[in-house]
């Protein structure tokens, strides 16, 4: 199981991957984590939220109610040109990290 | 579906997250437990269990607090208050958001701001000024060591009160067991020459120990001390203006010498300027040890007729004022002349006056009827204010709703509101400070010549008392001003409001706002009134009847105190300057007397006797008399009535002559004929008669409040020597032109002789009338403008009420009403107003016109004329207050206004 310092890390990072292509909406993001990672990363509403506005105060995500014909407005997050700097460091930093890993380790990284 | 929203705003609730993010917060979170719940339903959950787990996931420990962040992060969120802050930081922060949100405002009204803020500051200012007076005449103590603790000693002995002593009954008091430390004073005029120019100031002769007794450090050098009064010595300390003015402020003038009355003095000293004598409206100049007295001319100590002095004591734990009275008057009735008189002793601490004259009394009474007649103008202005503060409480009645809707408690929006009124305040205070200080400046040149002293007092300092009760005045007007339109605002109903859009905003208000109209110009009445009573008095103190052509004369005081013509006398001077006198191009006559009416003089009363007079049972039979050259009431343009006025032929040795005024005559001939009848002066063989030649007109002499007194006139060249003399100069051209010339003349024919005051007969009766002026101004200016303040009250609800009626009049005007109608409406309405105003002013106004009526002259206190006038003023007031409303009425389009419904 993950400690939580681990998963607090991670997971500006996974939003950020998310929704690098399309904006999400809260829910669909914690369902996307929870079913990507096979269970392993869950995040609660008073965990998720908190999360999203402190990244929207960073300015690396921004969101925006969207109304579609037939469903209840929705606050859809999308990435930030910020955001992107950010989820390439990112990126390009846990590459090194698992690379490290695996290197001492003997693990390998799928 | 479970209800999240509530679960979720009960974990906000402590958060203080703007009410417009919550709702958003509130709304997204709902939204995901749905979600949330919805799915596990379909998975196959019961609702209880769904629901459990879909709460569970709200129960993390920094679940609001994170949140907080959110509130940061949104920009231009306004910050809107709700529900009251459990912390004391919570609590500033709050405040400083009132304090914000109050000054935006604030500007966003920048006319209400600025008239609320500038009637303030003139309320404010005015009132700080006129305590500023009052505070240096009534309150303000001396500037000595524990001034609360000193008293002076007076003597009653039944018939009055004297203050002054021989130096022996002081040694005796000094010397007598169990007596208190005493010390001693006495005054007098001297010249003092330094340099060239020659100076005519008072000099006070004090024991040894005075100085030290009052605790007054030199700012140079030292005081007197014992040494100096055992050994006389020739001493001299001086104030700190005197070594400004004579010295050039230069330190090395210690050890100089200064010419008083002709004998060297050493300057050993200079007293800082806030150390003013112990005289109310004192100024001190020099201090030499008593002993020395005879040096400058004062008698003798010891003489059978002594130098008097005053005397000082201080109080002290278990010794206050009336015991240490009745100490001295223990030893006072052994040691010395035991009569029928006791020794008293009075407070001391705000500077003694002259027990006959009572000066500050004078000014005190009509300085408190001032600051009365302030304190109302105050009171119409913050009224003005609170009327203005309602007027827009009602017109953001739907902005205070919203925000009630949002969650404000009531206490916060009254909290908010009273926020605004003390930045008001505030502004106003702070604003009023500054005009009180060119009030001030203002006033000061304005003042009497007694009070000029206490102009320097009142400007020279910035006193804490004054910056205090600046405070407290202004949050007094504030809470006065802003409570009523904060409890009224808070008292919103939410609903209203907002399903009207804000349109109509009257209901109870109407009856508050006419409520307020009324005060004012009820108390608008009061000030008119006093007003008109200042002003009439001043008119008819003013109209001086008794010297024709006062404008055209010059009088000039001379005086021959601590000259070579103290033993020499000036009358065998005075043909020659008269001579002179007239001889300056322009000079029409010019005389010399005892007296001038007004400008004052040497006034002096004897025992007479009038044959044919029977007296009362009781009645000392006296008058006041002036000694006069023949010319003089051609100067003065006091003229003769019938007889003749004084000629060549009345000179020493020949008959002894008289004129009497219409008073004597009406009090000592009543009824029969004074030319040709005589008065007797002294008794038995030392008995010499006068006979009455002319009637002259009266004339008031000291007091134009009191009636003319029974005077008579005697030649001067039949007169005894007078050491206070004054030089009248009749001119046709502008005597104050004249001043170099006189003076030049003056010095020609009696060298040295001390020209103690010059100035137009004009002046003199200008100086004489300052106090008058002084409070007939200010009355003046209060009354005017709690009228414009009144008006602007009445023009307020009366506009108001046309704005609003404007639909009901276009009905009547369509039913055929013509405008005159609509006009009378408008009229009713001020009408209404002024009267209840009026009729609650009325007793009020006769009320304060009893107060102040010890300072009125030639008009009574409750003489219908002046309240009729104020009410007319008022009236006229209120209706050119109605004029514009009254139009605006008159054309009130029947067609437009029914459509605007």
């Amino acid at each position: 199981m993950l400690t939580p310092e681990l998963k607090k890390g991670s997971a500006e990072f996974l939003i950020l991957s998310l929704i690098e292509h399309e904006p999400r909406h809260g829910y669909e993001l914690s369902k996307l984590i929870e079913s990507r990672s096979d269970g392993v990363l869950t995040f609660h509403v008073a965990s998720l939220y908190p999360m999203l506005y402190r990244m929207e105060e960073r300015e690396w995500i921004v969101g925006r109610w969207v109304e579609k014909d037939g469903q209840r407005r929705r606050r859809y997050y999308a990435i930030t040109p910020a955001g992107l700097t950010i989820l390439e460091a990112q990126r390009k930093s846990w590459q090194e990290f698992a690379k490290a890993i695996a290197n001492v380790s003997g693990v390998r990284y799928a | 579906m479970p209800d999240w929203r509530s679960e979720i705003r009960a974990r906000l609730a402590n958060a203080h997250i703007d009410p417009a993010n919550e709702a958003e917060i509130v709304e997204e979170l709902a939204q995901h437990l749905d979600d949330e719940f919805a799915e596990l339903r379909a998975r196959g959950h019961d609702a209880l269990t769904a629901r459990q787990n879909v709460l569970a996931q709200l129960n993390e420990p920094d679940f609001p607090s994170a949140l907080l962040n959110r509130e940061r992060a949104r920009p231009g969120s306004a910050p809107v208050s709700i529900g009251a802050s459990p912390t004391v930081g919570g609590w500033f922060a709050s405040v400083w958001q009132d304090v914000r949100y109050g000054l935006r405002a604030l500007s966003r009204s920048p006319v209400f701001t600025i008239v609320a803020v500038v009637s303030l500051a003139v309320g404010i200012g005015a009132t700080t000024a006129i305590f500023g007076l009052l505070n240096a005449v009534l309150l303000e103590r001396l500037a000595v060591r524990h001034p609360e603790e000193l008293v002076q000693v007076r003597r009653s002995n039944g018939k009055g009160i004297v203050d002054r002593f021989t130096y022996s009954d002081y040694s005796a008091l000094k010397q007598a067991p169990n007596a208190p430390r005493l010390v001693a004073t006495a005054s007098s005029g001297v010249t003092v020459m330094a340099g060239t120019t020659r100076e005519y100031p008072n000099v006070d002769a004090v024991s040894g120990d005075f100085f030290e007794m009052l605790g007054i450090r030199p700012l140079i050098g030292r005081t007197i001390t014992v040494d100096d009064d055992r050994s006389g010595a020739m001493v001299v300390v001086v104030s700190q203006r005197f070594w400004e003015r004579q010295l050039g402020a230069d330190p090395s003038a210690l050890g100089h010498s200064l010419r008083i009355n002709d004998e060297q003095f050493t300057i050993v000293g200079v007293l800082p300027r806030t150390y003013r004598g112990l005289l109310f409206e004192g100024t001190f100049t020099l201090a030499v040890p008593i002993s020395v007295v005879t040096r400058l001319g004062m008698a003798d100590l010891r003489a059978p007729r002594p130098t008097l002095v005053n005397m000082f004591a201080r109080t002290a734990p278990g010794l206050d004022a009336e015991r240490l009275g009745r100490v001295v008057d223990d030893a006072f009735q052994r040691c010395c002349e035991s009569a029928s008189a006791h020794l008293i002793a009075i407070d001391a601490s705000h500077g003694t006056t002259n027990p006959k004259i009572d000066l500050r009394g004078e000014y005190g009474r009509i300085l408190t009827a001032l600051m009365a007649g302030v304190l109302l103008l105050l009171l119409i202005v913050c009224a003005n204010v609170g009327s203005l503060l309602l007027a827009r409480a009602s017109a953001r009645r739907r902005e205070l709703a919203v925000r009630m809707s949002m969650g404000a408690t009531r206490s916060r929006i009254a909290r908010q509101l009273l926020t605004e009124s003390l930045e008001l305040g505030l502004a106003g205070g702070v604003l009023g400070l500054v005009l009180a200080r060119l009030g001030t400046i203002l006033l000061s040149h304005n003042l009497p010549p007694v009070a000029i002293n206490l102009a320097d007092a009142i400007t020279l300092r910035p006193s804490a008392t004054i910056l205090i009760f600046t405070a407290a005045t202004t949050i007094a007007c504030t809470l006065f001003f802003g409570v009523l339109p904060a409890i009224r605002a808070a008292r919103v109903d939410v609903m209203t409001p907002l399903k009207d859009g804000g349109r109509s905003t009257r209901g109870g208000r109407d009856v508050i706002d006419r409520g307020i109209v009324v005060t004012q110009v009820a108390l608008a009445l009061v000030l008119v009134c006093a007003a008109t009573l200042f002003v009439t008095t001043l008119r008819n103190l003013e109209r001086f009847d008794e010297a024709k052509g006062v404008s055209e004369v010059l009088l000039v005081g001379v005086d021959t105190r601590g000259t070579e013509y103290a033993t020499r006398g000036m009358r065998p001077l005075a043909p020659d300057l008269l001579t002179a006198l007239r001889g300056i191009p322009g000079v029409t006559s010019a005389a010399i007397s005892s007296s001038v009416p007004v400008f004052g003089g040497r006034t002096m009363r004897d025992a007479i006797h009038v044959p044919g007079f029977e007296p009362r049972v009781d009645e000392d039979q006296s008058a006041w008399f002036a000694a006069v050259s023949p010319d003089f009431f051609a100067t003065t343009g006091i003229g003769i009535e019938r007889g003749r006025a004084f000629d060549a032929r009345d000179v020493a040795g020949a008959e002894r002559v008289a004129i009497v005024t219409r008073a004597f005559v009406k009090h000592f001939f009543a009824g029969r004929d004074p030319i040709g009848g005589s008065i007797v002066l002294g008794e038995g063989a030392e008995a010499t008669s006068m006979r009455i030649v002319g009637v002259a007109r009266d004339a008031r002499y000291t007091d134009l409040r009191a009636p003319a007194p029974e005077l008579y006139y005697a030649p001067l060249a039949q007169a005894v020597e007078i050491p206070v003399l004054v030089l009248s100069i009749r001119s046709r051209t502008d005597v104050n032109t004249l001043a170099p010339m006189v003076r030049r003349e003056v010095e020609r024919i009696a060298p040295g002789l001390r020209v103690s005051r010059l100035n137009s007969f004009e002046h003199a009766l200008n100086e004489e009338l300052a106090r008058e002026r002084l409070a007939a101004g200010l009355a003046t200016l209060f009354g005017l403008l709690a009228l414009g303040l009144a008006a602007i009250g009445i023009y307020g609800v009366v506009a108001y009420n046309v704005a609003r009626r404007t639909a009901e009049i276009g009905v009547r005007m369509a039913l055929g009403a013509r405008p005159a109608d609509a006009v009378w409406l408008v009229v009713r309405q001020t009408m209404t107003m002024t009267a209840i105003g009026v009729a609650i002013g009325a007793p009020l106004a006769v009320v304060a016109a009893r107060m102040i009526g010890t300072q009125l002259y030639g008009i009574g206190a409750t003489d219908p004329r002046a309240l009729l006038g104020a009410v007319g003023i008022l009236g006229v007031a209120g209706a050119l207050a109605s004029v514009v409303p009254g139009r605006r009425a008159a054309n009130v389009d029947p067609v437009e206004a029914l459509r605007g419904e």
